[in-house]
């Protein structure tokens, strides 16, 4: 067994000190230099030697390292005192005691440490060999007298394998199959390189003469000369195994650094490196930096890691070794194979996954985001147009809804068509429609059977008197939320419950289109005034005649907005011009988001609307006798309040709206309660209109309420109740597709009674026409009763009649309702959880990934520092800028100032960037740090270039000062943008030193593209649709040029590779780099990236505002300046906190871009550039590269990010494809998925609890459609990236095949490998 | 290297330490009484002449003790650490400067004064106290604030106050953007209470550290 475990222990080691290839030979060869030049071999027999310890003893077969398992006990690290010290000296002296020639065994003070070693672990593994082992070796080789006397006092010892020294190494790659079969015994050619570079060292490699090295130690003790005979050339055939003694020499010097005095390592640390093959070893600093031979193999630690991290790292070291377990070590031949290649077999499966996870949670968000919106932002179908003369005309199938046919008609003639199709005299000339904002019907008619408060009543006693001597119908007008006042005026006039989307879809203008009451009356030529609340001057612009707009903004102020109001009310009373005057109290609203409901000013406040109903309705009764028109108060508000006078939500207090019809005197039949009457908002408007005599709003959900109809006639209410049922079969019509059409079979009255019958099977379609079809055949039947005979019995019948409609237009209505505003609850919850789900898979991808690379890479030697914390300062506050970004979202005022959170946080993490660059020894890379504080300076003027946000918009920012000043600054600070793009991509491009035909052909359509877009910035006239038309072909052309051929036309990798200059830094990095066809991909993958980003800025130049010129500009320095940041720092972030970082950079930049997250940013003039003709297509797709410019571009330079990224250490030479894209493209892609995931997934939450905050509509879901939108951006920008480096990949594998097939039949040839 | 740091501040003691804090939070508390009963002003409404106020106590205070420290320490002469602590206070006005303006401090004439002032501040709580004890040594300024390894009892005197005064500062900038409109929300206003909070947490928990963790230092030294 032994036999076979030294065999295997020898290769394993050799097999991958062979695999790390020429550069793990350098470092070898020169770690025995330097080894050999501390112990030159005198020729003097007197020189004092350190300690040699060699001895043909078997191999302890490493089962020391098993041995110290790790215990649970608590463990020690050893504090020697002086006492100690010296005692322990005199135990090494004195030749009885059993630490005599040990090294320090420190058992004195304990306390606690991070080991995990047990508590034998002060001491140094001894390397117990005992006489009997020793007698057991055969090796017949060692000579026989002297070998005695070397057993005592050895502390190692070395494998005896027949190796010749003729054995000159073979250099085939180690998963050749076709080498692996010639591999018979001791010729493998894994276990023959060691030799080589022993031979190196000894011999200069021609004849290469083993067995002459020694392994010092620190022990002090000096050698006795007799072992020098060992050295002998008659010694020189015998074979050491110095394989097994190297390692074993590490682990004993491992052991003695780890003690607390000690400062230096001395062993070949070489094979430290290798030990980062083993996939059991955590922790163990890896090669992937070339200048870990340069630190470690020196005896001192003096350079970068102080004698404290020094020590930890021994520590690591140790514990790592001593937590290797022997099968750990003792690898079988296939399994060193399924060692080398696990590299390549298992991450091209793993890739594979992972493309597949990563699609499969990008599917999932989409449908997940869709759906959420679906449920959260129901659309209904709108009925398009304006309602005019069809609406007195029943509705039949497949109408043709032609809204322009009224228009032509004059107003006046208009009118008098309306009262001739409608049958129905309108009752009333004159409206005065009195708004008081946030007034709770509560006040006015009490809640349920109870009366309102005495307080209340007695504040306004006019309305109450109006109330109880029965001029006047209150009702409680249930308003629907959100019950603020926008939404709400435009329910009330126009009869629907407005969706959040159509608000969104036409974001540019804030006027109301809909059809609406105020757009009817318009229509028929009335003349209108309006006081109050300026929202109605915005929703109807150009409507009023007379119009004095208070705002809303002063909060605070609940005096002076309704005095502005009340002081026209005389004058305007009396004026006889209007017909609609429309008071908009604001008061009593601020009163209750002052004190709320008890408010101390309320009662005043109440007093005071009293006071302008009892001014209004006296004028109304003492109207001169001449006046024939009739007039309506109507007193309303627009929604409640709560107890703490806030609104917004869903309610009863805060939907609990008045409308109160004062005017119909003597009209209410005394049966009919004035006060408990409940009705809906959007009754309001169907009920108005057929009182007026202008047709219902197309899209009003509105049934007339019932008492006002008391005043008509029989025939004129069900005259009205047909009008109104008309109108919401239109609707229904245009909700439910074939209601009409579908049912057209069923139009007689016999089907209908038995259809009756049989309800059981039926649909909402057969349901509502069914009720219809029931209510117009009492209507008919009642119609013709009322023409035989003056009405004998026709109550009764026109009871029925009356409720056979009120069944079908309240069910019909409800169920409109429902569908307007009812959020589909299982959608949201589907849509969340989808969400969720996304975002767990890529955070547990991403985290996997990380698993990966900190297994691959580890740590390297000189970053020892940091041994201690694995987390690094800018690792942790990236999860610091998350977990502000999350909760920042859910406060309105941190959405609308978000541009705040964005700059303050990215500029916080530059700055620990910069604290990182002068960490240690980096502080002397000056154009590091320099590259940080310009990326720093463009973010300070970015910040300062536009104000943004909502609240602090007006402050003074560099747009604003430059607009002020001279016009021509800003062309020529537009014009110098442009030309410094052309420079800088000019530089950036010929950083390459490249001069291919294919560079200069893309750099010269790049700069033909941004001359001209500097001609049309100094032409503006110039520019008519053509010019920016060239622009986009030509900019497509370079682009998709750079990216399809150019994988095809770079150098291969035998061709003289050009070096990309920010990676010269250092000379093995780039030796390796030649090796590889990896360095065409990066230069090709460079040229792309640099096409990408300076396309895509010279398109925005031409699209953007001249003014947003220079923040481009900005923004390209920022990316540009931290790419070579993260590609020339060896400081080794994170991978995903430089691509963080950079996602970062982009967002700020879209915030600096003047964006925000109102809808009134978005840059509409720039869409329409070079479009002829409106496509909402094409002008949709360039607002929207407008608005997402700067995290685009951000994603577009992961390309020129993943080209810089110094691999080369994570790279082996035979890496799959997929093992090649997992490691360069993992990070860039995942980690602005996995951002935006966490964003889009948290406010959706947000959004979903804050449904009922008083800015659900104002500022929350604005900002949803921002989150969707950046969702789009980062899929696009993602998109681009995996293809481009797919493709180039890809084509890259191809070559290389290509290459590879031809070069077998030179396959005689080899490559000299020591050079 | 690390070795020489400890010889060096077996000087200080626990207990100088604590004197040291007590005296300097002393002052900042005086200054804060002061401002409040005798000139009847506070931050928010008076930032300049609370900014001075406060720093017209406590940077004296500071420079005092701070360069006994630092005479200690390497046998220079006391005069010498006082002008060195003068010139790290304006150095360290200059770096906040920079520093704040960064992170989106506002920049114009009438902020100016303001901004002077809230960086004398910072600067004498976080490049005072180090200018005085340890002056121009690069090792030591990149010791304690650019790898925060903190060795020995001034280390931890000095190093913990200082980034508490600078975290507290940066934390203190996030009201500012929200719409409460308080008087407090304005530049500097909060960021100077969060300056002066971080500090007296940053006093308390390096007073704390050197409780739990002076006496082993003290032991360790003396063997």
């Amino acid at each position: 067994m032994t036999q076979k475990m030294k065999d295997e222990a020898g290769k394993f080691i050799c097999s991958f000190i062979y695999k790390e290839g020429n550069k793990a030979a350098h470092h070898i060869a020169a770690e025995m230099d330097i080894l050999s030049d501390q112990l030159a071999f005198p020729q003097d027999f007197s020189y004092t030697l350190k300690k040699i310890c060699i001895a043909d003893v078997q191999l302890p077969n490493l089962s020391f390292l098993s041995r110290m398992t790790p215990k649970q006990k608590v463990l020690e690290k050893i504090r020697p005192t002086t006492l100690h010290r010296k005692r322990l000296i005199e135990e090494r002296e004195d030749s009885s005691h059993s630490n005599f020639n040990q090294p320090p065994h420190v058992s004195a003070k304990k306390s606690k440490t991070d080991s995990s070693r047990a508590e034998e672990s002060g001491s140094v593994p001894q390397v117990a060999v005992t006489l009997e082992e020793v007698q057991d070796v055969k090796s017949p080789s060692t000579s026989g007298g002297d070998s005695k006397t070397t057993i005592y006092s050895t502390d190692f010892v070395y494998l005896n394998t027949p190796v010749s020294a003729n054995d000159t190494p073979q250099y085939e790659p180690l998963i050749n199959p076709a080498v692996e079969e010639q591999e018979q015994g001791p010729r493998l050619s894994t276990s023959v390189s060691p030799q080589s570079y022993l031979g190196y060292w000894q011999g200069g490699g021609e004849d290469p003469e083993f067995g002459s090295f020694l392994f010092t130690t620190k022990k002090g003790t000096d050698v006795s000369p007799k072992y020098l005979n060992f050295f002998e050339s008659k010694n020189s055939e015998i074979t050491w195994s110095w394989r097994a003694a190297t390692l074993v020499h590490l682990y004993y010097s491992l052991g003695a650094s780890s003690r607390v005095n000690a400062k230096a390592l001395v062993c070949c640390t070489t094979l430290l490196e290798i030990f980062e093959y083993f996939p059991k070893l955590p922790g163990i600093p890896k090669s992937n930096d070339s200048r870990a031979p340069e630190y470690c193999t020196r005896c001192s630690w003096s350079r970068t890691t102080s004698d404290r991290s020094g020590e930890k790292a021994l520590k690591i070291f140790r514990e790592a070794l001593d937590n290797y377990k022997l099968e750990d070590a003792f690898l079988t031949k296939s399994l060193i194979h399924e060692v080398a290649s696990s590299v390549t077999m298992s991450s091209s499966l793993t890739c594979a996954k992972l493309a597949s996870c990563t699609m499969l949670a990008v599917v999932l968000q989409m449908i997940g985001i869709a759906l959420f919106v679906l449920g959260f932002f129901p659309v209904k179908p709108a009925l398009p147009g304006i309602s005019g003369l069809e609406s007195y005309r029943a509705p039949t199938c497949n109408e043709d809804l032609d809204a322009n046919a009224t228009t032509k008609i004059a107003p006046d003639e208009l009118k008098n068509l309306y009262k001739e199709m409608s049958e129905l005299p309108p009752s009333y000339d004159r409206l005065i429609l009195m708004v008081v904002d946030g007034l709770p019907a509560e006040f006015i008619l009490g809640k349920g059977d109870q009366p309102p408060t005495k307080a209340v009543m007695e504040a306004m006693p006019y309305t109450q008197s109006l109330l109880s001597n029965g001029t006047s119908i209150g009702y409680h007008a249930k308003a629907a939320p959100p019950t603020v006042t926008m939404p709400r005026l435009k329910a009330m006039v126009s009869g629907a419950i407005g969706g959040f989307l159509d608000v969104a879809l036409n974001f540019n203008t804030q006027a109301f289109l809909d059809d609406n009451l105020l757009g009817q009356f318009h229509r028929i030529g009335w003349k209108m005034v309006m006081h109050g609340d300026e929202t109605w001057i915005k929703l109807f612009p150009g409507v009023f005649a007379r119009h004095d707009g208070v705002t809303s903004f002063f909060v605070k102020d609940t005096t002076e907005v309704d005095y502005n109001v009340s002081r026209h009310l005389k004058a305007e009373l009396v004026a006889e011009d209007w017909n609609i005057l429309i008071l908009h109290y604001l008061g009593l609203d601020h009163v209750g988001h002052i004190g709320g409901r008890n408010s101390i000013l309320m009662t005043p406040k109440l007093k005071e609307m009293d006071e302008v109903i009892k001014l209004i309705h006296t004028s109304m009764v003492q109207r001169p006798e001449h006046c024939q028109e009739q007039t309506l108060l109507m007193v309303v508000s627009d929604h409640g309040m709560t107890y703490n006078g806030n609104h917004g939500g869903s309610s009863y207090e805060e939907t609990d709206s008045l409308a109160l019809f004062i005017g119909m005197e003597s009209k209410l039949p005394q049966d009919v309660s004035a006060t408990y009457n409940v009705a809906s908002q959007v009754d309001i408007a169907p009920t108005v209109a057929l009182h007026f005599g202008v047709p219902i709003p197309r899209n009003s959900i509105g049934v007339l309420i019932p008492e006002t109809s008391y005043f008509l006639t029989d025939g004129q209410s069900l005259r009205a109740l047909e009008l109104n049922s008309w109108q919401l079969l239109r609707l229904l019509e245009a909700q439910l597709p074939g209601l009409l059409c579908g049912n057209t079979h069923v139009n007689d009255i016999n089907r209908v009674q038995t259809l009756g019958f049989c309800e059981q099977e039926d649909s909402v379609e057969q349901e509502f026409f069914r009720l219809y079809l029931e209510a117009v055949g009492m209507h008919s039947s009642w119609r013709s009763q009322e023409g035989q005979d003056f009405r004998s019995n026709s109550s009764g019948d026109y009871r029925d009649t009356v409720t056979a409609y009120y069944e079908f237009l309240n069910t019909a209505s409800e169920w409109l309702s429902r569908r307007a505003t009812d959020k589909s609850s299982d959608l949201l919850v589907f849509g969340i959880a989808a969400m969720l789900v996304s975002c767990v898979i890529f955070l547990s991808i991403l985290f996997w990934l990380c698993q990966e690379e900190r297994l691959r890479q580890g740590q390297s030697l000189h970053e020892l520092d940091d041994f201690s914390n694995k987390w690094h300062l800018d690792e942790i506050y990236i999860f610091v800028i998350i977990l502000v970004l999350v909760l920042s979202l859910g406060s309105s005022s941190m959405v609308e100032e978000e541009q705040y959170i964005w700059n303050f946080t990215t500029s916080t993490l530059y700055l620990i960037f910069l604290r990182r660059s002068i960490q240690g020894d980096n502080y002397k890379k000056k154009n590091l740090t320099f590259s940080i504080i310009v990326v720093l300076i463009c973010g300070r003027i970015l910040r300062g270039w536009h104000q943004g946000g909502v609240n602090w918009v007006h402050l003074p920012d560099i747009s604003k000062w430059l607009e002020k000043a001279n016009p021509h600054i800003i062309s020529s600070i537009q014009i110098f943008s442009g030309i410094f793009i052309i420079i800088l991509g000019s530089f950036v491009l010929y950083v390459i030193q490249s001069k291919r035909v294919l560079v200069l052909g893309v750099h010269a359509a790049f700069s033909v593209s941004g001359f001209l877009v500097l001609l049309s910035m100094m032409e503006p006239n110039y520019m008519s649709t053509l010019m920016p038309r060239i622009i986009y072909v030509i900019l497509i052309m370079t682009v998709t040029i750079a990216a399809l051929v150019s994988p095809w036309a770079s150098p291969n990798s035998s061709e003289k590779p050009l070096s990309v200059k920010p990676n010269s830094a250092t000379s093995h990095s780039v030796n390796v780099v030649l090796k590889s066809p990896i360095f065409g991909l990066r230069e090709t993958l460079y040229l792309i990236g640099w096409a990408y980003t300076v396309c895509w800025c010279v398109l925005q130049l031409l699209l953007h505002q001249p003014i947003n010129a220079m923040p481009i500009v900005l923004i390209l320095l920022q990316i540009w300046a931290s790419i070579y940041y993260f590609s020339a720092s060896e400081l080794h972030h994170k991978q995903w906190v430089e691509v963080a970082a950079l996602y970062f950079l982009g967002m700020t930049g879209h915030f600096g871009l003047g964006n925000s997250n109102t809808l009134a940013t978005i840059d509409v003039a720039g869409a329409f550039m070079g479009l002829s003709s409106h496509s909402a297509l094409l002008s949709g797709i360039l607002m929207f590269s407008i608005t997402y410019t700067s995290p685009l571009l951000c994603l577009l330079s992961m390309t020129t990010y993943i080209s810089l990224k110094n691999m080369s250490h994570l790279v082996s030479q035979n890496m799959s494809l997929g093992h090649h894209i997992q490691l360069t493209l993992g990070f860039p892609c995942l980690v602005p998925l996995t951002l935006n995931s966490i964003a889009s997934t948290a406010f959706t939450i947000i959004l979903l609890l804050m449904r009922n905050h008083l800015f659900v509509w104002s500022v929350f879901s604005p900002k949803y459609l921002y989150v969707c939108a950046m969702t789009v951006c980062v899929y696009i920008g993602v998109l681009v990236v995996f293809v481009t480096k797919l493709y180039t990949s890809s084509v890259f594998l191809h070559r290389e095949k290509m290459q590879s097939s031809t070069r077998i039949k030179h396959a005689n040839l080899k490559q000299p490998y020591l050079q | 290297m690390g070795t020489t740091n400890i010889n060096n501040n077996v000087a200080v003691s626990v207990s100088d330490a604590f004197r040291v804090h007590l005296i300097s939070v002393l002052g900042l508390a005086s200054a804060i009484w002061i401002a409040h009963n005798i000139y009847t002003i506070n931050l928010t409404t008076h930032p300049i002449q609370a900014l001075r106020l406060i720093l017209v106590f406590e940077t004296p205070i500071l420079i005092s003790l701070y360069s006994c420290l630092g005479r200690n320490r390497e046998q220079c002469s006391y005069l010498v650490a006082v002008g060195r602590g003068m010139l790290g206070l304006l150095a360290g006005a200059v770096f906040m400067v920079l520093g704040a303006v960064t992170l989106g401090a506002p920049v114009g004439i009438q902020y100016m004064k303001k901004t002077i002032y809230w960086s004398l501040l910072m600067s004498s709580f976080t490049f005072v106290p180090t200018s005085c004890v340890f002056g121009s040594s690069w090792m030591d300024w990149q010791r304690l604030f650019a790898n925060t390894k903190p060795i020995g009892v001034v280390d931890y005197m000095i190093c913990i106050p200082a980034h508490g005064a600078v975290i507290g500062a940066w934390l203190g900038a996030w009201p500012m953007p929200l719409d409460w409109e308080r008087p407090w929300q304005e530049w500097p206003v909060c960021v100077s209470y969060g300056a002066l909070a971080g500090y007296l947490v940053g006093v308390f928990a390096s007073w704390g550290v050197l409780l739990v963790f002076g006496k082993r230092e003290n032991h360790f030294k003396g063997d």
